[in-house]
């Protein structure tokens, strides 16, 4: 087999993969639907598991890991940049860092470290030691009732707690800021609200919802996926983070990308009108 | 006498299974309100897991290799998701290594089907628990996860886990806490009383042939079919796969 014969074959995995994760994206979502009459209370306490395990629990980590981001920024920027483009412009750089583009992806990274790895573990246990399947006898559907709570509640978490990781950086950044050269918090805030566009706002809000959809519905399918034997969870665990990983860094470079083309056509458009 | 009590199960022709590397064959039977099955795989050579894979079908988790399943007068496979899902609500599966949902209590375990289909308020679901949990003597267990408890008493929290939509076609994989004595055990003896009060028919998937149960069994008005444990399935027939 030749060297394109390989990249094709590679290429055809690759489309077969994706369309196999959004084909259970779409049946997590439809069975949310056609299953909305079972178990309600249930499908509520499975949401609120998931935010708990996920957001709560993960506090601590991404507001220490927020800061470090933050104050790494700012002492970078001011010996930097600082002296060329004025300290107000630190307040710009940490939104564009940080908001646009360190705030989803840090803040995907460390659930897929935390959250992904467990999923993904615990549905190929309870596929192994055949839950799964006492599910299915018992009339519960396994995907109204494992899945989609964990989707739902996967995306509420991504999104909290992308926004704790900005809140913590910006606050960060600020407090270094005013120690190494006395920075007042009206004109950093100011710089901060005055350099975030509304494409910016979209580019967050479209990382973290498509980046959480792409992860949880990763670790879900390969949870999902395995078969009897218990060697199985740890090749699965394996694939869906190392997965879920580069699905995170292709959404968001997609992302940046259609950012950057829309502002641009946006701009011109302006330019012409 | 039969011909006016509804089907509860019916498998006209047999059924075939691959089991392992081997083939099953269930003799036709059909299934009425209070009938007591008993499969009983025959042969001397052990292969897969019979009574799970006995289990899957009689459940209509899976289809036969060869053969039709009829479930309370419908054939598997040809019913939308949704009616599937409600008929399931009539049918109990005793798993024989549990199966129960390990991040839950027993009592949780308990009340996930009923929760989801049981449409009773909260404090009926507690009694209706209760007494059930009290029935199989659980109560001491019940805020216990499964993996603290012993095999017989998670065989008797499946048990109670399938008994508490009332099903009318439960499906036992194995003999669980069974003990040779007169009673069989207390979780048999209630089991039994349950199905019959809700004019279910039972059904166990036997490993292997274990002639002390089937004496009890047979003693307790039930009855025996022997499945043998062949090489292959028939090789006419083979590859069409029915269900």
């Amino acid at each position: 087999m030749n060297v394109v014969d390989r990249i094709g074959q590679a290429f055809l995995a690759l489309c077969r993969y994706l369309w196999f994760l959004l084909a259970f994206l779409y049946l997590s979502f439809k069975m949310l639907w056609v299953g909305r009459h079972f178990g309600q209370r249930d499908f509520a306490r499975q949401v609120l598991m998931q935010v708990y395990f996920t957001a709560w629990q993960a506090v601590g980590p991404i507001s220490t890991l927020a800061l470090a981001v933050g104050v790494f920024a700012i002492v970078e920027g001011v010996t930097g940049l600082g002296a060329l483009s004025g300290a107000e412009s630190l307040g710009r750089m940490v939104t564009v860092v940080v908001l646009r583009e360190v705030a989803p992806l840090l803040t995907g990274v460390l659930v897929i470290v935390r959250s992904i790895t467990a999923i993904t573990t615990e549905l190929g246990l309870m596929r192994v030691n055949r839950e799964i399947e006492a599910l299915e006898v018992m009339g519960v559907p396994p995907i109204r009732q494992l899945v989609a709570p964990r989707i739902v509640g996967g995306l509420i978490s991504l999104f909290g707690l992308s926004v704790v990781f900005s809140g913590v950086a910006l606050l960060g950044g600020f407090f270094i800021a005013q120690l190494m050269v006395n920075l007042p918090a009206g004109v950093f805030f100011g710089s901060v609200l005055s350099a975030t566009r509304p494409a910016d706002v979209w580019a967050f809000l479209a990382k973290t919802l498509f980046g959480g959809l792409g992860i949880f519905a990763t670790a879900c399918y390969h949870g999902m996926d395995v078969g009897s034997a218990p060697s199985e969870v740890p090749v699965a665990v394996s694939k869906a983070s190392l997965n879920a990983f580069i699905l995170l860094i292709g959404v968001h470079g997609a992302v940046t990308i259609a950012v950057l083309v829309l502002v641009d056509a946006a701009s011109m458009l302006g330019g012409v009108l | 006498m039969t011909d006016a009590l509804p089907i509860l199960g019916q498998a006209p022709d047999g059924l075939w299974l691959t089991v392992g590397q081997r083939a099953l064959q269930v003799p036709a039977f059909t299934s009425h309100p209070g009938d007591r099955l008993l499969l009983m795989p025959t042969g001397r050579e052990e292969s897969g897991d019979v009574a799970a894979s006995l289990a899957r079908v009689l459940t209509g988790l899976q289809p036969a290799a060869l053969g039709k399943l009829r479930l309370f007068d419908k054939a598997l496979g040809t019913m939308a998701y949704l009616d599937t899902l409600k008929m399931r609500t009539h049918i109990g599966l005793v798993q024989g290594r549990g199966g129960l949902l390990a991040n839950r209590t027993v009592h949780d375990n308990v009340l996930l089907p009923l929760s989801v289909h049981g449409g009773l308020a909260h404090e009926q679901e507690v009694q209706r628990i209760d007494a059930l949990l009290d029935d199989l003597e659980l109560l001491t267990v019940k805020n216990l996860r499964p993996y603290l408890l012993d095999e017989a008493v998670r065989f008797r929290a499946c048990a109670a886990r399938a008994l508490v939509l009332q099903p009318q076609w439960l499906v036992v994989e194995g003999m669980g806490d069974f003990e040779p004595t007169t009673h069989g055990s207390h979780t048999w003896q209630r089991m039994l009383h349950h199905v019959d009060a809700a004019q279910g028919a039972v059904v166990v998937c036997m490993p292997r042939p274990i002639l002390a149960f089937a004496r009890w069994w047979t003693s307790h008005g039930g009855r025996v079919l022997d499945c043998p444990l062949v090489d292959s399935l028939p090789a006419a027939q083979a590859g069409s796969v029915a269900l």
